[in-house]
């Protein structure tokens, strides 16, 4: 039992690292936006038609997948030089979790 | 083009109850029909000083509230037609007026798409216009009214009607729709208040509507410009404040105060974009009706050129 229970446990781990390795964003058409400087961005989805109020940093960081699908390093490693931010953990974090919302919004794809 | 208070009085009441009278509204041309006296007076009231379309001139909207077969007028019911069909469930008689008034916004909100079309009173003085949009009880008619009754020309009630990519307001003055409170609230601020007749008991509660073409240029069709979006709240229990409002917060509640922003697709978003980054937009909390006059009376006055 102790065995079969450490390889139960084992392979999740070894699944996380395959996709984290892997696992790209990207946008299926990136829609519009209005940007009036202020802290919020209306994102005009033209995939579904649908419009959102994001913060100005998600939206910063959609922008960076209109040209490509990116890997969350890939996008902070984009995003950090722009934004004047070394704490590269944190930065991670920061994205990872606008990706999520962006993905929960409909507004991003993971491929 | 006579207007409507200079037919006979017989000639108005032939017309009206065979549908000969197309009232001109703004850009479009309703053709109303009624066979009941509560909607005649309210017709000869509200719209006395609009103007009878020429013969031949195309209607937009054929409507008529009217009593049909024998029954209806014993049962005190009857019934809105566009078209000559029945798109809603049969009414009560005593709810007829405010039901021509509804009928009639139902046929903008329904079938005009060429503007941007938001749920909201618009006014103007001079060459200014400010776009109030609100939900049910926000007390955006009421203000619409008393503003009406202060000097300001009452560009609509209900639609607000952007033209496409300009921050331009077509005119389209009907009667103010007011309820319960707010009735005996216009009444006690100006006298010069002109109602038509009173519906009971409808899903609103009382409702009564206000004569709104106070002006004399209140049937010209000329766009105008808009330079503000105000959002009005009555709020009974706090402080009145009239402050800046953020663009994107302003435009999304204005599209969800739109009929048409999801309608129009990527044409909507940059109608709107349009609107909110070449005005500006305030929030107004209120409840006291002088104060909150003054103070749209006091906007900064934008130069808007769209």
């Amino acid at each position: 039992m102790e065995f079969a229970s450490l390889r139960v446990n084992a392979r999740p781990d070894c699944l996380r690292k395959v996709i984290t390795v892997t696992m790209k964003w990207r946008v299926d058409s990136m829609g519009r936006f209005y940007d009036p400087a202020e802290d919020t961005v209306v994102y005009f989805d033209s995939h579904s038609g649908d419009t959102h109020l994001l913060s100005d940093f998600a939206a910063y960081v959609m922008q960076q997948l209109d040209d490509q699908p990116l890997t969350t390093e890939e996008l902070v490693n984009k995003i950090s030089p722009a934004i004047g931010s070394s704490n590269i953990p944190e930065l991670t974090m920061a994205v990872s979790g606008v990706l999520e919302e962006l993905v929960a919004l409909d507004i991003l794809k993971r491929e | 083009m006579p207007l409507l208070r200079q037919l006979a009085a017989d000639d108005f009441r032939q017309r009206l109850a065979h549908g000969k009278l197309p009232i001109r509204v703004g850009p479009y041309i309703y053709n109303v029909q009624s066979n009941l006296p509560t909607v005649a007076a309210g017709v000869a009231t509200l719209y006395r000083d609009f103007r009878i379309a020429d013969p031949g001139e195309f209607v937009d909207y054929n409507v008529a509230i009217v009593h049909s077969g024998l029954l209806q007028p014993i049962r005190g019911k009857a019934k809105f037609l566009f078209d000559k069909k029945s798109p809603f469930d049969i009414i009560p008689s005593g709810q007829a007026y405010a039901f021509l008034e509804w009928g009639m916004n139902w046929c903008v909100s329904v079938h005009t798409n060429e503007y941007l079309k938001l749920h909201a009173a618009a006014v103007s003085r001079g060459d200014r216009a400010i776009i109030m949009p609100g939900t049910p009880g926000a007390g955006k008619s009421t203000l619409c009214a008393a503003l009406g009754l202060s000097g300001w020309r009452i560009l609509s009630d209900e639609h607000a009607m952007i033209r496409p990519n300009t921050t331009q307001i077509i005119p389209l003055c009907r009667p103010v729709s007011l309820k319960n409170e707010s009735i005996e609230v216009i009444k006690s601020f100006s006298s010069d208040a002109i109602f038509g007749p009173l519906s009971n008991e409808t899903h609103k509660g009382v409702v009564a509507h206000m004569k709104a073409d106070l002006q004399a240029d209140s049937h010209d069709t000329k766009p105008l410009q808009a330079t503000a979006m105000v959002f009005p709240r009555y709020a009974r229990d706090e402080a009145q404040k009239l402050s800046p409002r953020r663009r994107t917060d302003s435009f999304i509640l204005a599209a969800y105060h739109s009929f048409n922003y999801s309608l129009l697709c990527e044409a909507g978003f940059e109608a709107m974009k349009t609107l909110i980054e070449n005005i500006d937009c305030f929030d107004l909390v209120y409840h006291d009706l002088d104060w909150a006059v003054n103070a749209v009376n006091d906007l900064p006055d934008r130069q808007s050129g769209l």
